[in-house]
């Protein structure tokens, strides 16, 4: 088993596409492959800059190097990291964003500055100053906890241990289409009624905000954008072009064309006026 | 007016909560096959066929609950529930070792995608566990959902409880709802982003 760590830095791009996005696509698009090989670690964003530290068995790790590599979202890529290891130091593979007011830190402090240190390797002057520049966010972090009030993060990431959903302020899901790459994971968030309503109909489907607004999943659309919000937190929300084409995202076969159950079938509210009413 | 009977499947290993979360639903007793258990596992009775409960919604409208067990030798059992089913539920215990076989073989059978069959995998005995290790136990449950093409809700789930028993039915409830497609599926394609790797 090894352990990699790579560092390189977010492309900006000239279309119109948030900067929080293009970290979270670049994140979500290793998401699955690093679940189906048991690779652990963490991909960690520090204003533009990107350490992806990850763990597993080295034929994995070269395939999820070598694509990473290739993404043209991100620039001066470059190994800083790659040892044996008898035990992972992570437990999943998750997000994690270097800011102040992130709850859960500590951490990656404790990783970053104690545990991992001495294996950094960097070879060169842009390097040990992108190294540097985690190093001492983590220690910041780690010595501001106590004294500093959460703030809100205004890139929409959410720190991979923390119990509570990032606030995401300044995007615009106005003639946005997005949809969730997955289900939230239990230990990030509880789910809700109105959080199940949206990811039941999110998850591997993108649809344009307006529509979701139109179909009342939630009280109002600052509830909605809150929701969104939540979810956009947790690295798994995906944004897609407007004029993008509906597709099941993620579902290599698709899904049967067989009939289902009408939303407006009978079953279903009185289903729902049980449940309505059990709440009462 | 007609009948309607909906199917709810629950599967799980033993002691993952099958009984206890259809006594908990069910407004009837439920009629369930449990023996006295021949070897230490954890509990007195075990339940060795199928157990049935009923939510009654209205007059002429009812949801069956059928708890099956989980093992690939049981599966003529959920031959017999397969057929028109509303929701697949999968209990899985937390603090047992994943039985990731049993789970592969559970997801051939039932086929969730191929069949649009809404599934919700709920985490039990989970009360006090930690959030990374929870979170690393749906990881691989989730590996496992996406080897079938499956997306499904994973959560932990207290069968003694009440709440947390009907939050599985809104749960059902809206993926029965929302999760089918608006556009005629033939026109679907595969799609090279969201949790697949780019090139």
């Amino acid at each position: 088993m090894k352990r990699v760590a790579c560092l390189s830095t977010i492309q900006s791009l000239s279309n119109d596409t948030s900067s929080s996005f293009n970290v979270i696509d670049i994140f979500n698009s290793t998401r699955a492959y690093n679940l189906e090989h048991q690779i652990t670690g963490s991909f960690i964003v520090n204003n533009d800059y990107v350490l992806m530290i990850v763990e597993g068995e080295s034929t994995h790790l070269g395939n999820i190097i070598f694509k990473t590599r290739q993404d043209n979202r991100l620039m001066d890529f470059s190994m800083i990291m790659n040892v044996e290891i008898a035990e992972p130091e992570f437990t999943s593979w998750g997000i994690k964003l270097l800011k102040q007011g992130n709850e859960g830190q500590e951490r990656i402090y404790e990783k970053l500055n104690n545990i991992f240190k001495d294996d950094f390797k960097a070879k060169n002057a842009i390097d040990k100053k992108r190294l540097q520049c985690f190093l001492d966010a983590a220690s910041k972090l780690k010595t501001n906890q106590t004294k500093v009030k959460p703030i809100e993060s205004s890139t929409s990431l959410k720190a991979e241990s923390s119990s509570r959903p990032a606030q995401v302020k300044d995007f615009q899901y106005q003639n946005s289409m997005i949809s969730l790459t997955g289900w939230p994971k239990p230990g990030k968030i509880k789910l809700t009624p109105e959080l199940i309503k949206i990811c039941a109909r999110l998850v591997g489907r993108p649809h344009r905000f307006e529509d979701l607004l139109q179909e009342k999943l939630v009280a109002s659309e600052a509830a909605l954008v809150a929701r969104l919000n939540e979810l956009h937190g947790l690295g798994i929300m995906r944004k897609h072009r407007v004029d993008e084409k509906p597709t099941l995202v993620g579902i290599k076969g698709g899904l049967s064309n067989k009939p289902r159950v009408s939303s407006t079938d009978r079953f279903s509210t009185v289903l729902k006026n049980f449940l309505s009413a059990s709440k009462h | 007016m007609e009948s309607i009977h909906k199917k709810l499947a629950i599967v799980g290993e033993v002691g993952a909560g099958k009984t206890q979360l259809i006594k908990v639903i069910s407004e009837i007793s439920p009629f369930a096959t449990e023996a006295k258990s021949t070897e230490d596992i954890g509990k007195d009775f075990t339940t060795v066929g199928i157990d049935y409960g009923r939510l009654s919604l209205d007059q002429d409208v009812a949801l069956g609950l059928f708890g099956l067990p989980g093992q690939k030798r049981f599966s003529m059992l959920w031959e017999m529930v397969r057929k028109g089913l509303w929701g697949l539920l999968i209990l899985v215990k937390y603090g047992d070792e994943l039985n990731a076989e049993a789970l592969n073989t559970l997801l051939e059978f039932f086929q969730p995608t191929e069949n649009s069959l809404p599934v919700v995998v709920g985490i039990t005995h989970a009360e006090n566990a930690d959030s990374d290790a929870l979170d690393e136990l749906s990881g691989r449950v989730e590996a496992i959902l996406l080897e079938h093409n499956t997306f499904a809700p994973i959560m932990p789930v207290d069968p003694r409880q009440v709440e947390s028993s009907l939050m599985l039915l809104e749960l059902f409830l809206s993926l029965n709802q929302f999760a089918e497609p608006e556009a005629n599926p033939n026109e679907y394609m595969n799609y090279d982003g969201g949790v697949e790797v780019n090139g």
